[in-house]
């Protein structure tokens, strides 16, 4: 019996600590995990455990106003109800479906149920009447509060409709898929109403207080039929500027004594850009209500139904337009309640002109005539009367600040323009900030410029015009007067001043030539071209949208140009603004300001207050013109204007019939026409209405103009005006006369002349 | 003549060779009654959190409970030996008519989809809960005099034992209780004596088997799986369809932190986070909440107890079947609480399966202090004069 008194561990008792062992780290094991929930995730789950605590009521806040620079709203919340309408009412079903549910009250669960359909249905019929009558009267309350008929309320009803179902068919047919990969595809799918299908839809986005007022009563009495909610409501005050427009200045054909009213809806719309109703999951996304992970409530975030800035300064500058929601905290538990009351969004000031910018869209509007192919553009290539893109830029010198930024055709031309126009214009583009073009001969007051100061030419040095550049071959790098329609002209020996006025391509090879590739892109870069111009418009960062940078051969392609030896070809074609050289309106404004400001560098903007941030690889804030190169240029951009020999002094008519393009008194014009090859013309030419494969229009040009404007007696201009016309031909007949008719905007407007 | 053999000659002149008298009542399973009872209060404080008039409910079901383990602790448990196998049978004749096409309703009520209980009258039962007990016994009685687990084929029939109910409550379908046989029942044949390496190979075995069954699991339980390694991973992919109970609970059970956030705090918060089934099989996430980090350690260490009363009770046994009644019965506790808890905190997938004595409850709570009077009542008994050592092998030994 001694052996049944041994101490050590025999093999059960072994195993046994080895089960208990097991016992005990499956208890660690979970131990890991629970210490993993409880203490360092712990905060997150307390927070979100007690944030289901509370019941929040969100307020809805205001959205910033945008102004213009005089302060006229241009884009403000207006307060106001909106009207939604249940799904069913919108299918034309809730009449029936309140009819069966009082017939089925009227009597016993078990008495209905004993009766046969057709009693059901007469029951139904007795009462359906007084539900429909009480449907109709919503529609006619609806009609009546919205100001549509009721025809045009239906279409809305319909369009609802469809987009309804489609969703709710695409959402069935993911379902079903799903269901099926899961389940197989034996297992029955059963198609449930989605969301949308039960809730209301918002039938009339917008009523006043006084239209909500009969409804608000009628929503009281029939809760399951419409719902009258507050709703802020984005309004754009200024968005329709009648002007009138002094056809007395305009040239010949279209002169008349009599002013033109101009409509112009939609005034800067480019700008503003719009809100969208809306949200997309890129939205919440970028700036989600609550985080999916942590439940922290940012109360500026997006939620399912909120409002978007789209397009332009709207969006932009969303994050200071949209401010926070304010909170009713409502605690649960002791019935406390904490507020918090919303942050109105910031006001945006924008350096445009409202009316200006009327004028200018008005005077780009193809209804002016101006942007339409006139005989005396002289161009051969498009037939009279066509439709031409356009955009101006109008820009304050001393600030920088942007008064007036247009292009035309906008969005809202799109809507009545055909499909194959649409591709031939692109109404979507902005062209003053967002296209670019070569600049031709507006590049050739900076390269003046340039020249003067690095001292490779004195102002009154002469050089010689042969008509064309190299000696040995007289077929490329042709002054613009060599031609046989001229005779083949040359100038002959020009000064500085001279040969700006002329646009003498001789005199401006020559300077690309003696400049070297390096330093003319140096100086052309400083003036800006090849940079990106941070106006504000892609908000305080220009991050959401940039503006098109242009194009300058930059190092590495410069070196390889100097390794082919293509180096001083390409100088002296860029020193005409031909080659590889691209720029906006914008960038044309801006560098022509930077030259009256003797190279005071200011980024334009769109917005005041507002002050972008160069490159700062090209800042070069030490670099100043010299007041006598800046006169020089100058001189040669009053000679360019006011000479009879000018390239933008005068329109020619026919033979010896000339008038001056610049026609406005007491204000003092100074300028640079630019006639730029472009490529060719992608468009409909036969007009069969579509565009066949390598159907275009060759041989064209764009047509520039940059002009400085300013008061006769002031000693610089003030304003800087860069217009450009897609393909119209000649910078002078065609760019000018739309300047022309800008600068006497800036007249009416009392910027020049003393007007006001 | 010694002692010992004189009072041997007693008992063979009284005619109780094979058992002594007396009971032992100085034994370690008091540690499983303590502990159980503790839990059992812990309970009913639990479900007063959230469900204060279920406490009466749960506090008669409670001296039923402790009544029955009473009950069955009384009889020796050679004649619980005897009626193993009469029992594994009607159990499984109940696990076979929950699962039969055409039981008329009165009887087997479908709940969610589940056919898991059988109207007696006063209450619905769940045979699952007895089939556990049952094969415990039932392996207990089979391995008790056998020598043969020590080979691969001396195992497949203890495995069929388990296997066999547990395939049955698996078509119910009940993962979660089905899941909870193996365990028991590789700790009942390790306690035996089987070969560990062998064992692990079945384990293996079984692993590439459960695999390639996955495509004949109920899409429910392949996506409760799927929901669980999501969140696992930290994706919130599931967290409003099949992965909210899982997501809820852990967020809770997170919340409760080091300590907890006490009575009011803990019943608002379950109630405002809409936590479905918290009296029930999720009422570890109310224990959590309540007494955070603390109160969860302090529920695993009184299952511990349980655990170490069991081993206990099974280590002093000298009865062969006492001793694997004893070891399974402990084990099956403990692995229930595991996979409970496991899935509160995110461990495991959510499967129906309640926490012993804690949750709401008749069925599991009585089967629970069955068990823990099984369990006494195995502590009770001394052993008999004559007894040999059992499941004692030479491990160096491979024929042995």
């Amino acid at each position: 019996m001694t052996t049944t008194r041994r101490r050590a561990p025999i093999m059960f008792q072994r195993r046994l600590m080895l089960l208990m062992a097991c016992g005990i780290v499956a208890c660690l094991l979970m131990m890991g995990q629970l210490v993993r929930l409880a203490i360092v995730e712990g905060g997150i789950h307390r927070t979100e455990a007690e944030s289901r605590l509370q019941f929040h009521e969100w307020i809805p806040t205001w959205r910033g106003t945008i102004f213009d620079r005089h302060g006229r709203p241009l884009a403000r919340d207006e307060p106001g109800y909106e009207i939604a309408v249940s799904w069913r009412a919108i299918t034309g079903t809730w009449a029936e479906y309140m009819a069966i549910h009082e017939a089925r009250d009227s009597v016993d669960q078990g008495m209905w149920n004993s009766f046969s359909p057709e009693e059901r249905e007469a029951r139904i019929a007795v009462v359906l009447p007084e539900w429909k009558a009480v449907e109709q009267q919503l529609w006619a309350y609806i009609a009546e509060a919205s100001g549509d008929a009721i025809e045009d309320i239906d279409q809305t009803l319909d369009s609802q409709r469809a987009r309804v179902q489609h969703m709710a068919a695409v959402v069935w047919d993911r379902q079903q898929q799903r269901h099926e990969a899961r389940y197989g595809v034996s297992d029955a799918f059963k198609v449930r109403p989605i969301a949308e299908q039960q809730g209301f839809h918002v039938v009339v986005p917008h009523v006043t207080d006084e239209g909500a007022l009969p409804l608000q009563a009628f929503s009281e009495r029939w809760p399951s039929l419409v719902q009258v909610r507050y709703a802020r409501h984005r309004s754009y005050p200024n968005e329709t500027i009648d002007v009138t427009i002094d056809q007395g200045h305009m040239p010949r054909p279209l002169r008349s004594k009599r002013d033109r009213i101009a409509h112009v809806e939609r005034v800067a719309d480019q700008l503003l850009g719009r809100v969208r109703y809306d949200v997309w999951a890129e939205d919440m996304a970028r700036r989600p209500f609550q985080d999916g992970r942590t439940g922290v409530i940012d109360r500026g975030g997006y939620r399912q139904v909120d409002r978007v800035g789209a397009r332009g300064i709207e969006q932009g500058w969303e994050d200071q337009l949209r401010g926070e929601r304010g909170v009713v905290v409502t605690s649960r538990r002791t019935g406390d309640v904490l507020r918090e009351p919303p942050v109105p969004g910031h006001d945006v000031v924008l350096s445009i002109d409202a009316e200006l910018q009327a004028r200018v869209e008005a005077i780009l509007d193809v209804a002016g005539g101006l942007t339409r192919v006139q005989p005396w553009h002289g161009n051969q290539q498009l037939p009279i009367g066509e439709p031409l893109a356009a955009a101006a830029v109008v820009l304050d010198i001393p600030t920088g600040e942007i008064l007036a930024i247009a292009s035309t055709p906008t969005l809202l031309d799109a809507d009545s323009m055909s499909e194959v126009e649409q591709q031939e214009r692109s109404p979507w583009v902005n062209r003053a900030v967002a296209a670019t073009y070569p600049p031709g001969s507006i590049v050739k007051p900076l390269v003046l410029a340039a020249a003067l100061m690095e001292n490779t030419v004195k102002p009154d040095s002469m050089i010689e015009c042969q008509g064309h550049y190299f000696s040995e071959r007289d077929d490329v790098a042709r002054c613009w007067i060599y031609r046989p329609r001229f005779g083949m002209a040359t100038h002959g020996s020009l000064a500085a001043s001279e040969a700006l006025g002329r646009s003498c391509n001789c005199y401006f090879y020559e300077l690309g030539a003696r400049l070297g590739l390096e330093r003319l892109a140096d100086w052309l870069s400083w003036f800006g071209m090849g940079q990106s111009i941070p106006t504000g418009l892609g908000g305080p960062n220009d991050v959401i949208w940039e503006s098109a940078s242009g194009s300058l051969p930059d190092q590495s392609q410069r070196d390889s140009l100097h390794a082919q030896g293509e180096a001083r070809f390409e100088s002296v074609m860029m020193s005409i603004g031909q080659g590889r050289l691209t720029w906006t309106p914008l960038h044309a404004a801006n560098a022509y300001a930077t030259l009256v400001r003797g190279g005071k560098r200011l980024p334009p903007t769109l917005v005041r207050g507002h002050r972008g941030v160069l490159d700062e690889d090209v800042v070069d804030d030490e670099r100043e013109l010299t007041p006598e190169v800046v006169r020089t240029v100058l001189d040669g951009l009053k000679f360019g204007v006011t000479k009879s020999w000018g390239t933008g002094s005068r329109i020619k008519y026919g033979e010896g019939d000339y008038e001056p393009i610049f026609t406005v008194p007491g204000v003092s014009v100074m300028g640079k026409t630019g006639t730029a090859q472009s490529p060719p013309w992608v468009r409909d030419v036969n007009g069969n209405g579509h565009i066949a494969p390598g159907e275009r229009t060759t041989g064209l040009e764009h047509a520039w103009f940059v002009g400085l404007v300013g008061d006769d007696s002031a000693a610089l201009p003030r304003y800087a005006i860069a217009v450009l016309i897609e393909y119209g031909g000649s910078g002078g007949r065609v760019a000018g006369p739309v300047a022309n008719q800008i600068v006497e905007a800036l007249r009416d407007e009392g910027y020049v002349g003393g007007n006001r | 003549m010694t002692a010992a053999s004189l009072r041997y000659s007693a008992a063979v002149h009284r005619g109780d060779a094979r058992h002594r008298r007396g009971l032992r009542w100085v034994n370690p399973a008091w540690l499983c009654v303590v502990a159980a009872l503790i839990l059992s209060l812990l309970g009913l404080v639990a479900i007063g959190t959230t469900h204060s008039e279920m406490i009466a409910k749960q506090a008669v079901l409670l001296c039923i409970g402790i009544g029955v383990a009473v009950l069955v602790a009384a009889p020796h448990m050679r004649w619980l030996q005897k009626l193993s196998l009469p029992l594994m049978l009607v159990v499984l004749f109940l696990l076979v008519i929950l699962l039969l096409p055409g039981v008329p309703e009165g009887i087997v009520r479908p709940r969610n989809g589940a056919r898991r209980w059988i109207n007696i009258g006063i209450t619905d039962m769940q045979p699952s809960e007895l089939a556990k007990i049952a094969m415990v016994l039932l392996i207990a009685s089979w391995l008790r005099f056998r020598e043969n687990h020590r080979h691969l084929p001396g195992l497949i029939r203890p495995l069929l034992m388990a296997l066999v109910p547990m395939g049955l409550i698996l078509l119910q379908p009940d993962l979660g209780t089905a899941l909870l046989f193996l365990p028991v029942c590789f700790a009942m044949l390790f306690a035996a004596g089987a070969r560990t390496q062998h064992l692990l190979i079945i384990v293996l075995l079984g692993a590439f088997a459960g695999a390639a069954m996955t495509p004949l699991l109920r899409p429910h339980q392949r996506d409760r799986i799927e929901a669980m390694w999501a969140q696992l991973r930290g994706d919130d992919r599931f967290e409003n369809d099949i992965g909210y109970q899982g997501a809820r609970s852990m967020m809770l059970v997170g919340a409760g932190g080091a300590t907890g956030v006490g009575s009011e705090m803990a019943s608002s918060m379950l109630e405002w986070n809409h936590l479905p089934e918290e009296h029930n099989d999720l009422i570890f996430a109310v224990i959590c909440t309540r007494w955070g980090v603390v109160g969860a350690v302090l529920t695993w260490s009184l299952y511990g107890l349980i655990l170490l009363g069991g081993l206990l009770t099974a280590a002093q046994c000298r009865d062969p079947f006492g001793r694997l009644v004893a070891v399974g019965l402990a084990v099956a506790i403990l692995a229930q609480m595991v996979i409970n808890t496991g899935m509160t905190i995110g461990l495991m997938p959510i499967t129906g399966m309640t926490l012993p004595f804690v949750s709401y409850g008749g069925s599991s709570l009585i089967t629970a202090w069955i068990m823990i009077g099984l369990i006494f009542g195995v502590a009770l008994r001394r052993a008999p004069l004559l007894w040999r050592q059992s499941f004692e092998f030479d491990e160096q030994d491979p024929s042995a």
